[in-house]
Order: structure tokens, then sequence, then C-alpha cells
């Protein structure tokens, strides 16, 4: 899980360079309104404190942009 | 709204790297930093680098640690106060034996037990709550061991405080003992004796932000809030919780909405019998952030 996840967040560095170049999604985002970035100990699914939190965030991105 | 996500992340530079990717890469304007060892040094640090970003970090510790003068605007503390509050709205009717797995012995856990056993009394002044300490946020195996003692020594109702309610809830259903939950709801887990539970509701803090951001108005430096803000929320009553039980849980809920206050001074702790709460204090005073100690009518140390 642990590989799992810095792969990813490894793999977004890797491809900033063309986002900065495109300047697609972040750029849409930032215009578009408030991104909100939220980072958990745990996993989503602890039927405790990190599911909490994720819980709310679900509920956040109902909310329009 | 868009929302980035990332989970099992350590309290590490790991979380540093994270929290930075989401702000260059995902264009974060906020990042929520869930568990308290991000707050120090790393959150603070990204804090004075990404002057224009907000971070928001959750924990009663990081109230407490940051003195006035220190905390930063860039800080938001979010610590719903009502972890205290909400335990008195737990339908523990006529509990006689309540027993409590606690993680560690910090304000926020030692108020969370001491306004159970307020509400336990409440409705039957004989109530009994035992405490034992695991020491540490997510101990699964002592959780497990810890709840099987309390019940191999007899007790009616098992709540906790640590990260994750499931080893001790699925445990002491295995046993035949009812629950209240922590943090989210554990029916799935106890489907006949799950009780309710107690939950912060973090979805009306962040939709508060989310809505002060994007109106472009500056966040508050610390929220703190219970009932009467929508701030916490009980788990909806599971096939443990008997017709009374529902009742006296809703009006412990309606007195909190209604801000009756739960320390109702004076009180003293359960070690030296010396009087530590003075008087009556408002739910959310900051007073109450100072706990530490067990007060007198629960069974169990901190030390």
């Amino acid at each position: 899980m642990g590989l799992l996840h810095i792969s990813r967040r490894r793999f977004l560095q890797g491809s900033a360079v063309s986002l900065a170049t495109t300047g697609v999604s972040g750029r849409i985002a930032r215009a578009a309104g408030v991104t909100i970035g939220i980072v958990y100990v745990g996993p989503r699914d602890d039927f405790g404190w990190n599911q909490a939190h994720a819980v709310a965030v679900k509920a956040l991105k109902t909310l329009p942009a | 709204m868009k929302a980035v996500e990332e989970e099992n992340v350590a309290e590490t530079d790991a979380c540093a790297k994270t929290m930075e990717s989401m702000v260059n890469l995902d264009g974060a304007n906020i990042i929520l930093g869930t568990s308290f060892g991000y707050f120090e040094p790393f959150m603070v640090d990204l804090a004075k680098k990404y002057a224009k970003v907000e971070f928001s970090a959750c924990s009663a510790a990081v109230e407490r640690r940051q003195a006035p003068e220190k905390s930063r605007q860039l800080f938001r503390l979010s610590q719903p106060g009502p972890l205290r509050g909400r335990r008195r709205g737990r339908p523990v009717h006529q509990v006689e034996q309540a027993r409590f797995v606690a993680a560690k012995p910090i304000a926020s856990v030692l108020s969370n037990i001491n306004s159970f056993m307020l509400g336990a009394k409440k409705t039957n002044p004989n109530a009994v709550v035992q405490v034992i300490f695991t020491g540490d946020w997510s101990l699964p195996v002592r959780e497990a061991e810890a709840t099987n003692a309390l019940v191999d020594a007899g007790c009616d109702v098992i709540t906790c405080h640590v990260d994750g309610p499931k080893v001790v809830i699925e445990t002491a259903e295995k046993r035949g003992v009812k629950t209240c939950g922590h943090n989210t709801s554990q029916a799935p887990l106890a489907p006949k004796g799950f009780i309710t539970g107690a939950e912060y509701k973090w979805e009306t803090i962040y939709k508060g932000y989310a809505t002060q951001l994007a109106e472009g108005k500056p966040l508050p430096n610390m929220v703190a809030g219970g009932y009467e803000a929508d701030m916490v929320q009980n788990s909806p009553f599971g096939a443990g919780a008997s017709e009374e039980a529902r009742k006296a849980a809703l009006a412990a809920m309606a007195d909190l909405k209604a801000k009756k206050p739960i320390y109702v001074g004076p009180l003293k702790d359960n070690k030296t019998g010396k009087v530590v709460i003075d008087k009556t204090y408002d739910n959310l005073d900051p007073f109450l952030d100072q706990m530490n100690y067990l007060l007198e009518g629960v069974t169990g140390s901190i030390t």
C-alpha cells in the first residue's frame, strides 16, 4: 500500500512538467474555486477517525465548484 | 468542488511531500492535515513556504501546543470541543458496569471518559465506569486484549477512544457485550449490540472553510463547537439501543443543543479527592481543554 501511494505521488510529480506546460487541470481547478487537499494517516475505510474525515470530503465533492 | 485525497500517509517527510504536491500539482488552496503528527514541523514549515495556502490541523493537542503568539493566521485549529459534549449524548441508559478502552490520557480523551461517566451516572447514579489505557492511537492487539480482559471481569457496555474502534467493537460483539462507538458508525460490525456512537461532523467544519474561502473571507484561527453548532453527531441507533436508551440519549442531545453544561462544579478527581473543577463551566470553555485528571466516579488511573 505504501509503495502504491508513493508511486502515485511520484508519478504526479513526474508529470508536473507536462501539467505546467499545458496548464490544464491545476489552473481550471483554481479558476473554478476552491480545491481542498486532505491527508489521512490511515485507510479511508478504517471504521474510525480516517473514515470520519473521508465521509466529510465525499460530501464536499458534491458542492458546486 | 474539487478535493484531492491521499491515505496511509505517515507522520514523516512523507506527509510534507504529499501536501506540497497537492499545492503544486493539484492547486490546492487549503490543506487539511488530519493527524496530530503532521503539524510540527511539517505543516508549520509548509505554511511558511506557501503563504497563500491555508493549512489546517485538527487536533486538540495542536491547540494546546500553539500559544497564541506562535499560532500564525495560517493555521485553523479545528478542535471541536464537543468530544466531551457528545459523549453525554450517548444512551448509557441504566448502565451498571461500563468499560472504556482508551488510547492516551490526554485532555480530549480524558474529557471524553469523564463526560461519559457523568452521562452514565445521570441515568443511574450507581453506574461504574472503568478505563484501561492502551498507550497509543492504534494498537489493535492491545485493544483486543483490553476488551477481552474487561469482558472477563464483567460489564454491560464497552466503549472506546482509539483511532479505529473496529477491534474493540468486534471483540465485544463476539463476547455478547453491548457497545458504543467512536468517530463513525460501527453498527455493521456489531449488528446485535451496537447502541450508538460519538462522532465529529467534519462536514460542517469543512463546508464552512470551503464557503469562506470561495467568498474570499479569512478563516477563523480556531474552530470549536458541539451539538449547538452541528459539529458533532451521534451514530444512528443500532439494535443494542433500547427504547429507554434512545429516549435518554435524545434528551441528552437536546440538553447539549441548548448548551446545558456537562461539568457542574465542584467536581473532584478520582485520585486525591481534590476539587479539580471548581465551578460550572460552559461546554466550550478553554479551561476544560486543560483536563489532566479522571473525575471521581471513574475507576482507573492515568499513570
